[in-house]
């Protein structure tokens, strides 16, 4: 129904594991605070674009492979990773996809949601953050800015048919 | 655009709701067993860390093709001098080596004499740091060396004779590494200056280590002490240098009877890319005291079980006992001179 359809097969896969190497590249002590949420921004994205096509199994599987990546709970990354594949497939339908303000505010609420999830399951296991707790919202901010930069490149990855 | 809009009802999608209800149950349950049970989670990690070494690997590779471009490049005259400096360090360290060769054979017969154990060695290797976690909170980092290399969990790390970390995890190709800034790491520690003995947590912040709830009498500990392992875990081996106190990092809150004591690390987190794994080297097949895997639980890894400690305290006495008395035959319950 939607005239979108993946440049290649597999072509989701394959951006999804290019996001999950951005999120582990390392970064000087600085910058890692401020390290936008790739792999949550390119599921946003893929929900935006596909619609319910996108699985939930594989947000879950790249959840896990991020979950050992990433040393946390495993499942931790797969539950956050399912609830905003969920979310934004649910929401994006109802939105225009080329109006940016809606996207803004999609973005701000689900991956605010992402990452008070993934606060509030550090503080059950006991990694709770000490110190500058505004440190921990930073990433939100700087995937906000980076986001249509970050849209335009993962558009690289499928053909939409114009002019119908 | 718009015939498209109206025609799609877009509050349908076929069997989405199930599938997420029925995959977070599932990630709950995941979460729950290896919150409770890691061990029991072993094989779905190892997998997973299969699958992700290729992209760790990836990651690597531009860091791995610079440091090779660099030395390639780098200049003949600067290499002839690094050379000599080397030389002359190899030099010097041999001439300490003989006088060691020289105290460790006086050790050896000392110990024979009293009676004591024999003192192992350790044996060392390379690994090189392939990735360290994007985590904010976490302090730990994936090694290239695995099972097939003879890593093995609960080993020590070392960065230039200091200590790094302990391994957490072992994959056949990689192992993770905590490192001693972790929060939920422990390393019981003694002062180099006083003896005094504590714990060092990890406080997750970059190559800081506090002591808490310390009664300061006297002048146990100052700024500058050196904390040195103290070896009553059994898992540290003893007097290796682990952290400095911080210039004004001994807060004393008057309102309490504790003090917090916070610490630098004498390893550079940050700026270590090779780190050494140290092996006990089993000597006549003694005892294996290092490789004891104590489950750590919801404890603080690292931290002393109480027997283990008390177990060390004992074996002075007992040596002492066997040297002035002779006669009397030497019989620690656990360990044993062959």
């Amino acid at each position: 129904m939607t005239p979108v359809t993946p440049r290649f097969f597999g072509a989701v896969v394959v951006s999804m594991l290019l996001a999950v190497i951005l999120s582990i590249i390392p970064l000087p002590e600085p910058f890692q605070m401020w390290r936008p949420e790739w792999v949550a921004l390119a599921l946003i994205h893929w929900a935006l674009v596909l619609g319910h096509r996108v699985g939930l199994w594989m947000a879950f599987i790249i959840g896990l492979l991020m979950d050992v990546l990433h040393n946390s709970l495993l499942g931790q990354h797969a539950l956050e990773l399912v609830m905003v594949g969920y979310l934004s497939i649910r929401l994006g339908g109802r939105m225009t996809p080329e109006a940016y303000f809606q996207q803004f505010a999609l973005i701000l609420a689900v991956l605010g949601l992402y990452m008070l999830l993934s606060l509030w399951i550090r503080g059950v296991t006991g990694y709770a953050q000490a110190g500058n707790t505004w440190q921990y919202w930073a990433p939100l901010l700087s995937s906000l800015l980076i986001w249509p930069l970050y849209q335009w490149a993962l558009s690289y990855f499928y053909n939409q048919k114009k002019g119908l | 655009m718009e015939a498209d809009i109206s025609n799609s009802n877009f509050h349908s999608a076929p069997g989405l709701t199930i599938k997420f209800i029925l995959l977070v149950v599932l990630a709950l349950t995941l979460m729950a067993i290896d919150y409770r049970k890691t061990e029991s989670m072993a094989p779905v990690r190892t997998l997973f860390s299969i699958l992700a070494y290729p992209l760790q690997w990836s990651v690597d590779v531009p860091f791995r093709v610079y440091n090779e471009t660099a030395t390639f490049f780098t200049d003949q005259t600067n290499l002839t001098l690094e050379n000599n400096t080397l030389k002359d360090q190899l030099r010097l360290y041999e001439a300490r080596y003989q006088d060691m060769v020289v105290v460790e054979q006086q050790n050896e017969r000392l110990r024979h004499e009293l009676k004591a154990n024999p003192r192992d060695g350790y044996e060392f290797s390379m690994a090189e740091i392939l990735a360290s976690s994007g985590d904010r909170v976490r302090r730990i980092v994936t090694l290239n060396k695995g099972t097939r290399d003879g890593v093995y969990e609960k080993q020590v790390v070392l960065a230039g004779g200091r200590i790094y970390g302990q391994v957490l995890s072992v994959s056949p190709f990689s192992a993770t590494v905590i490192q001693l800034t972790d929060q939920r790491h422990a390393i019981p520690v003694r002062n180099q200056r006083t003896g005094f003995t504590t714990l060092a947590l990890g406080t997750g912040k970059t190559n800081t280590l506090k002591l808490d709830n310390v009664i300061l009498v006297e002048d146990k500990i100052q700024e500058g002490d050196i904390f040195v392992t103290s070896g009553l875990d059994e898992l540290f081996p003893a007097d290796f240098p682990v952290a400095r106190v911080v210039k004004d990092g001994i807060n004393y809150d008057q309102s309490s009877q504790f003090a917090q004591i916070t610490t630098e690390t004498l390893v550079n987190f940050e700026q270590t890319r090779e780190v050494l794994l140290m092996w006990p080297k089993k000597s006549q097949g003694v005892k294996s005291e290092v490789a004891t895997p104590e489950t750590t639980g919801d404890k603080p890894i690292g931290q002393p079980a109480s027997n283990s400690a008390v177990h060390h305290a004992t074996t002075p006495a007992q040596n002492h006992s066997a040297g002035t008395t002779p006669t009397t035959t030497h019989t620690a319950p656990t360990r044993k001179t062959p």
